[in-house]
């Protein structure tokens, strides 16, 4: 029995060590979202991701069928909601991307792609927990509808063309500064007003997406 | 950024050609003066009459089918006739005094309050299309900011609001990806008795791989 106790001792002895130096090392590097999951945590958590994806969500087909005018209204609203953090292209190789934890995976792989429709829809509408994938219901039918749509859209990430990601930039949601300069740059075209300003002067470094 | 930078270059090779930049300017835009309007306007009529007759066709056809993807399929190709009809209608709105001013359409107008565009000095020339966003291409600052600034009313109206596919005169979608071409220089290819027109070389290719997938049904 003495034996007993003195082992528990111990096993929490080493456990309170362990902890201690666990918390001496988060206290003096701190916890950075910019190191990338290590790959039995990237296993272990897509696992659960995988777990959390309701079966009968899983196994869901698409009901809007395939048309270019889905894929147009799919990849517009990719454009406008989705390409801050995933990129036009679908790389995530975006400022806001690169800089989550986990990062934004790069849809056009198989990790994305080997999805079903279903599970593509479900993580659209519901998000992924601790990660930076927001949950975008809106609980109604036509989102629904428009959830689909982009699960369409998604399908044709890697056969996109130069032409389809050129039209998307024009969609991509920006900046006042942006706007306001876009509008100088058009009002002196049409040979009125003054020379555009120059890009501020004081370029905030957060800006561009790829 | 590189963008950016192109516009930039363009803007000032563009201002050592002032008078070239206002007959550009002149033939993009259709200028608010009336005559000419008048004539474009009337031209656009019998174009109007096709995408209705189109769009009816589309429906009826649906209304037959029974079918909820049909009519589905349907009331898309509707709302992007209407889209088409508002665009030919623009030279007319600019030749008469707008008739629609304080009409909006919903589903087209997706937070217009929001935009900071509505306050801009642009916005106060004399534009007929203030307020009405037109889903024309490049001078498109109104309709942009959306995903910036969602309306404040319906925190969900920014994933749903409806995304314009911009639609214009005489022009043909590419089957796989929706874009807009020209079908005089655009690459094409005949399935069933119908030609498609696209966007690029690849999507053609695309197409010819598995044209059933993505032949549409007979619009007209």
């Amino acid at each position: 029995m003495k034996a007993v106790l003195k082992a528990f001792g111990l096993l929490v002895a080493l456990l309170l060590v362990a902890g201690g130096i666990g918390l001496w090392y988060f206290v003096n590097t701190g916890v950075s979202a910019k190191a990338r999951p290590g790959r039995l945590e990237e296993f272990i958590a897509r696992r659960v991701r995988n777990m959390a994806i309701s079966r009968h969500a899983a196994s869901l087909t698409n009901p809007v069928e395939y048309s270019g005018n889905v894929i147009a209204e799919g990849r517009a609203h990719f454009a406008d909601h989705c390409a801050t953090c995933h990129a036009n292209s679908g790389s995530g190789d975006t400022d806001i991307g690169r800089g989550l934890w986990p990062k934004a995976p790069d849809m056009r792989l198989s990790q994305t792609q080997n999805l079903t429709d279903g599970e593509l829809f479900w993580i659209i509408e519901n998000g992924v927990r601790f990660t930076g994938m927001p949950a975008w219901s809106t609980g109604n039918k036509e989102g629904e509808e428009a959830s689909w749509h982009l699960v369409h859209f998604i399908r044709r990430l890697p056969m996109m063309t130069a032409e389809e990601l050129e039209d998307m930039e024009s969609l991509n949601p920006r900046s006042p500064a942006e706007i306001r300069q876009q509008m100088e740059e058009e009002q002196f075209l049409k040979g009125g007003g003054d020379q555009p300003s120059a890009p501020s002067t004081t370029p905030h470094t957060h800006g561009g997406r790829k | 950024m590189n963008a950016r930078i192109l516009r930039l270059l363009i803007a000032v090779a563009v201002a050592l050609v002032p008078s070239v930049a206002a007959a550009q300017h002149d033939a993009h835009q259709a200028a608010p003066s009336g005559g000419a309007d008048m004539a474009q306007c009337a031209q656009v009529q019998p174009l109007i009459q096709n995408i209705v007759a189109a769009a009816t066709a589309r429906l009826e056809s649906a209304r037959q089918s029974n079918n909820p993807a049909d009519m589905r399929a349907a009331i898309d190709s509707l709302e992007s006739a209407l889209r088409d009809i508002r665009t030919q209608l623009a030279p007319c709105a600019a030749a008469v005094t707008d008739p629609h001013a304080g009409h909006t359409v919903p589903n087209m107008q997706p937070a217009a309050g929001d935009a900071p565009a509505a306050s801009s000095p642009a916005a106060t020339a004399p534009d007929a299309h203030a307020g009405h966003q037109m889903p024309m291409p490049p001078p498109a600052p109104a309709g942009q900011p959306r995903g910036t600034t969602p309306s404040a009313g319906d925190p969900q109206a920014g994933h749903m609001g409806a995304h314009q596919t911009e639609k214009s005169a005489g022009k043909e979608t590419d089957p796989i990806n929706g874009l807009m071409v020209d079908p005089a220089s655009a690459p094409k290819a005949a399935y069933q008795g119908q030609t498609y027109y696209f966007s690029s070389e690849a999507s053609r290719k695309e197409f010819l791989q598995s044209p059933a997938k993505f032949a549409r049904k007979p619009k007209q």
